[in-house]
């Protein structure tokens, strides 16, 4: 019963993916057909000859590569970033005892209430007035703090045991070291967790590097999908062409690091002997 | 589409330009919400000086980089634009037009109202008359009186278009670009005679609304901004009995023309030959045989084309007419001229906005992309006359150009199509009556003005 609610389940996550391959396989005019008429075996030529059309069209309409080179830069730096803030500032709020500790993160996590297209203008302001419209920074910079990811990983902080601290510090151990040496490495699969969320909203990120840019040298991948869609209608196929080819790498990392993304929330068992 | 505006009219607008940026960027900035506000009560652009009646000299041997936001940043549209932008490289090979491209109109407007809040206005930029008046008002654009009087192409200009680049002043504030009017397209099989009427159109759109056909499907757009079936009602209300929007921008949405045109769409609703969804409904039920009609932009048509696939004839053909006799709608941008930029620049770009209204440029152009040329004349060019060829109805479209209005160019217009849109769904969705729901649209619009 509950193996066919996890099929029924994965089918139905599934079917957007399958839908995109599909119409990228598809002619423009099989993609309005409801329902979907499938080709039997036998009969794929035509898929095939429209992939090639499609894919080569998709291909052609912008400098992918370039693409996709900025966004795996602008995704590893944000990642870097957002865990080497997160992990001090997680371990800050919940291993140091400092005044307004609690205020503070109250402030931090308030952030997450402000809607992003608010602050859209303001923002596009400040990075004019800082020199960083146009640039990689503006589109890492401001994206280099997670709310999420010092919320979970300052969660995660708190449920170790207070012993191995209270060890390490016997040890002569200072809050970097613990940091580095204690709580970081028993972090890693939240660090993880934290980190594929990171990445994949870099990955995905469209409104902003297209307001903050201007300069196809700089513009990732999501700016590059645009190409497809214009005020008078959209380029189905091709656009999902190009969705297929660059969500590839995103499903590759996911598939590597899947068992982590699924045990983000692992215990310390074995951290302290009993 | 967010066309969501707030303007300020009680601000005196400082007369200096670092002020008016100051002006713009804190009202931006202050709450998030787009203000070019501060402004100048009647006269548009009355003290600016000496670029009011001076068209700068052009030195063509100078070196000098313009740019232009625009949303042609797809297909078609894009690779057209860019050969516009190389054909001029090649005839000024010191002037680099660089594009900026944006998504849409939404972003477009957003962006191009922060970067002149930061004091980084783009040398040219795509336009709709309502914005126009806006940046006109904060006096951040040049008006065009005395640049246009030194074209010579503008005398071909169709007369709608002509009408279509001036502001409520009368003073010529834009120069035409992406122009377009509205037309059926049809399964011709399955429609075998275009209407002549939107009395006809409804019966037609009755009968073949069945085994899963819904014959015509619009996206009446929402408070953030109209959408194309938006356009559909603001024309049959003026084929109806009368405009949604007097000429000054007055909204008049509960008078007759507005009331019929809602009722019309209301019955077609109710008699499931019509469809409400957003993006492009009318295009994708069309293409997959479960509409009969799509009523939107000429620029539709290569879009409409592919989704058709050849799977059928489709037919294209004017707007029928309605009780009050024809109307359309003239949309698509203008380009303005930004106040910021140097003389030589400002020089340079009247050269490429000149340039791009050019028969050959326009008949390129409007072969490309399926929107209109913005003269006659541009119809006597060999490519255009190969397009007219194969689809003869781009020629009455053209002609249509003279008699569609456009909307009227006054700020407060953009927000008052969201509201009409909202009474829209709201009576398609049968939350309140037609009536009902165009007065309380027309009492919100009024406090707008």
């Amino acid at each position: 019963m509950l193996s066919s609610l996890a099929v029924l389940a994965a089918l139905a996550f599934l079917f957007p993916l399958l839908w995109t391959l599909y119409t990228s396989i598809s002619t423009p005019a099989d993609v309005y057909t409801l329902p979907p008429r499938i080709k039997p075996v036998g009969q794929w030529d035509e898929y095939v000859a429209a992939a090639g059309e499609n894919y080569a069209r998709a291909w052609a309409a912008a400098p992918w590569p370039r693409y996709f080179g900025n966004t795996v830069l602008i995704a590893v730096c944000v990642v870097g970033l957002t865990l080497l803030t997160g992990l001090l500032a997680a371990f800050a709020f919940s291993r140091m005892r400092f005044r307004g500790r609690g205020a503070l993160f109250l402030l931090v996590m308030s952030v997450m209430m402000v809607p992003q297209t608010v602050l859209l203008v303001p923002n596009f302001l400040l990075a004019q007035k800082m020199h960083l419209y146009d640039t990689y920074a503006i589109q890492i910079l401001p994206w280099g703090a997670s709310v999420f990811g010092i919320f979970l990983l300052r969660q995660f902080f708190q449920t170790l045991p207070t012993e191995i601290f209270e060890a390490a510090e016997l040890d002569g151990a200072g809050a970097v070291r613990m940091l580095v040496q204690v709580a970081g490495p028993l972090a890693v699969p939240t660090m993880v967790l934290v980190a594929l969320n990171a990445f994949m909203g870099s990955w995905n990120s469209f409104v902003w590097p297209y307001f903050m840019t201007k300069s196809d040298q700089l513009r990732p991948i999501e700016v590059g999908l645009q190409t497809f869609q214009s005020e008078n209608g959209n380029d189905w196929t091709a656009m999902s062409a190009a969705v297929v080819f660059t969500t590839i790498p995103v499903i590759l990392l996911f598939l590597f690091l899947q068992k982590y993304f699924v045990h983000g929330t692992v215990t310390t068992d074995g951290a302290v002997r009993g | 589409m967010d066309h969501r505006l707030t303007s300020d009219h009680a601000r005196p607008i400082p007369t200096n330009r670092a002020s008016r940026r100051t002006v713009l960027a804190g009202a931006a900035a202050s709450a998030g919400v787009l203000a070019l506000g501060a402004c100048s009560s009647g006269s548009k652009g009355s003290d600016s000086g000496s670029s009011e009646d001076a068209v700068p000299r052009f030195d063509e041997k100078k070196t000098t980089t313009i740019t232009f936001m625009h949303a042609m940043s797809a297909g078609d549209q894009k690779e057209a634009l860019e050969r516009i932008v190389a054909d001029f490289g090649k005839k000024h090979p010191n002037v680099t037009v660089e594009l900026q491209d944006q998504p849409d109109y939404g972003t477009l407007q957003t962006k191009t109202k922060a970067q002149v809040g930061a004091g980084s206005a783009p040398t040219i930029a795509q336009a709709y008359g309502n914005w126009a008046s806006e940046y006109a008002d904060s006096q951040v654009i040049v008006p065009l009186d005395a640049y246009a009087r030194t074209n010579t192409d503008m005398a071909d200009f169709a007369e709608g278009v002509k009408k279509d680049i001036q502001l409520s002043d009368g003073k010529v504030w834009m120069w035409p670009f992406n122009k377009s009017v509205v037309v059926v397209y049809r399964n011709a099989e399955m429609v075998k005679e275009e209407p002549a009427t939107w009395e006809d159109f409804a019966k037609i759109a009755k009968d073949v609304s069945k085994d899963g056909v819904v014959a015509l499907s619009i996206d009446p757009g929402s408070a953030k901004g109209p959408a194309g079936g938006t356009a559909l009602f603001e024309i049959l209300a003026e084929a109806m009995g009368g405009p949604v929007f007097a000429e000054d921008g007055t909204p008049q949405f509960d008078e007759e023309g507005g009331v019929k045109a809602l009722e019309y769409l209301v019955d077609l609703k109710k008699a499931g030959a019509l469809a409400i969804a957003s993006g492009y409904p009318g295009q994708e039920a069309l293409g997959a045989q479960k509409g009969a009609f799509d009523v939107s932009s000429v620029a539709s048509f290569p879009f409409n084309e592919e989704a058709v696939g050849g799977a059928f004839e489709m037919g294209v053909s004017a707007l029928p007419e309605g009780t009050s006799g024809a109307a359309n709608q003239l949309a698509g941008t203008n380009i303005v001229l930004f106040a910021d930029a140097s003389d030589q620049e400002k020089a340079a770009a009247w050269e490429f906005m000149q340039f791009i209204t050019t028969p050959e440029q326009q008949a390129s152009w409007a072969a490309s992309t399926g929107y209109l040329p913005v003269s006659a004349s541009s119809l006597e060019q060999e490519v255009l006359k190969k397009v007219v060829d194969e689809r003869p109805w781009v020629a009455d479209a053209v002609e249509q150009i003279d008699t569609a209005r456009g909307l009227p160019p006054v700020t407060s217009v953009t927000e008052a199509s969201g509201l009409l849109s909202v009474a829209l769904q709201n009576a398609l969705q049968g939350k309140a009556e037609p009536k009902d729901a165009l007065a309380d649209a027309q009492k919100k619009a009024a406090a707008l003005r």
